[in-house]
């Protein structure tokens, strides 16, 4: 059987026997189903192939995407999408647990190498407020989240379009991405040391981290989370 | 939407079932035989929700393999379940089909709607 990760290479391959009108209507269709999809990813690649395959063959004698798909690419995808099974929430847990986990890995890692680096040059202070941390930690999560939401939507607007609106739309977005991290600084900055503490230097920082990124990474070959 | 693509969104599922049912077909393969069959006014594109659909309620089943032209195609077959479904709604289509056809077929000869009603004259 061929996995997901082929299927999106060898469509990589056969998107460029496309024309210019075909391949425009084919990528937006193509990412608007990548996005919006709860299906799993090899079927919603599976039926993203299908569809190339047919305008490929389409193409060769002389008919457009428009022709085959419909004028309406967006209620097209639409309908697809409402087609393809859903998966459950129980079945993606794992994906969010692995970014989770990968997420605070480099968080740590980070930690480490900032507080190594700086202790060259000064007193730091690697006091750790679990309760506080606890704060930051789940400030950034969120944060993490917010902004992938925040990037489909962004994305999917621009689908579809004729004439693109990219510029505006990532002025605002640098905007936005920027408040949450100036936000996040604020908050570790001003946040008070509650409850008990314990020194947590560079080197637990850095050994935690990698042990956490490796496990995800062991864990990832293992199960297949992503 | 037409009249006629309207009529045929609901009937399409039976259509596609029995297509299958005679041989395994890919996407492409399965839309040029609707179109042989005389059903040209759907669009090509049609045939991909109804797959996903047959495919979800396990009429259909996709398999990959080799088609005639060299490269990989998924071709569907029919299912124990697609089987049963089709002879159900084959003999509920000829219920409808018959009826429906000699209605059509009345209009204009005559109004012969009326003398066939019991109702008063």
């Amino acid at each position: 059987m061929i996995s997901s990760k082929q299927l999106i290479l060898e469509n990589n391959e056969k998107r460029k026997l496309l024309n210019k009108e075909n391949k425009k209507y084919y990528d937006d269709m193509l990412v608007y189903i990548r996005l919006k999809s709860k299906a799993s990813e090899r079927e919603s690649e599976e039926i993203l192939m299908e569809l190339l395959d047919h305008l490929i063959d389409g193409q060769q004698s002389g008919k457009t995407a428009a022709d085959i798909f419909g004028d309406d690419p967006r209620g097209y995808a639409d309908e697809l999408i409402c087609e393809l099974p859903k998966e459950n929430l129980i079945s993606r847990l794992p994906f969010f647990g692995f970014l989770a986990a990968n997420f605070i890995a480099w968080f740590l890692i980070t930690r480490g190498v900032i507080l190594l680096i700086l202790g060259y040059f000064m007193a730091v202070n690697d006091m750790v407020h679990p309760a506080a941390a606890l704060i930051v930690i789940i400030y950034w999560l969120i944060y993490a989240l917010l902004m992938v939401w925040f990037i489909f939507r962004i994305l999917e607007q621009s689908l579809f379009k004729k004439k693109k609106t990219f510029l505006k739309q990532m002025i605002a977005a640098g905007i936005i991405v920027a408040a949450g991290i100036g936000l996040g600084f604020t908050l570790m900055h001003f946040l008070p040391a509650l409850g008990p503490s314990f020194s947590f230097g560079w080197l637990p920082s850095l050994v935690s981290g990698a042990f956490l990124w490796l496990a995800g990474l062991w864990a990832n070959k293992k199960f297949k989370c992503s | 939407m037409s009249v006629r693509s309207q009529l045929l969104k609901g009937v399409l599922d039976g259509c596609v079932l029995s297509i299958i049912e005679r041989e395994s077909v890919y996407g492409y393969e399965l839309s040029q035989k609707l179109q042989q069959a005389g059903l040209n006014d759907i669009s090509e594109g049609t045939v991909y929700p109804v797959l996903l659909r047959l495919q979800k309620n396990g009429y259909i089943r996709g398999e990959m393999r080799p088609s005639e032209a060299g490269p990989n195609r998924k071709y569907y077959l029919l299912t124990d379940d697609g089987r049963t479904a089709l002879n159900e709604l084959a003999l509920e289509w000829s219920h409808i089909a018959g009826p429906v056809t000699k209605l059509m077929q009345r209009r204009g000869k005559n109004d012969q709607l009326q003398t066939t009603h019991p109702g008063k004259q």
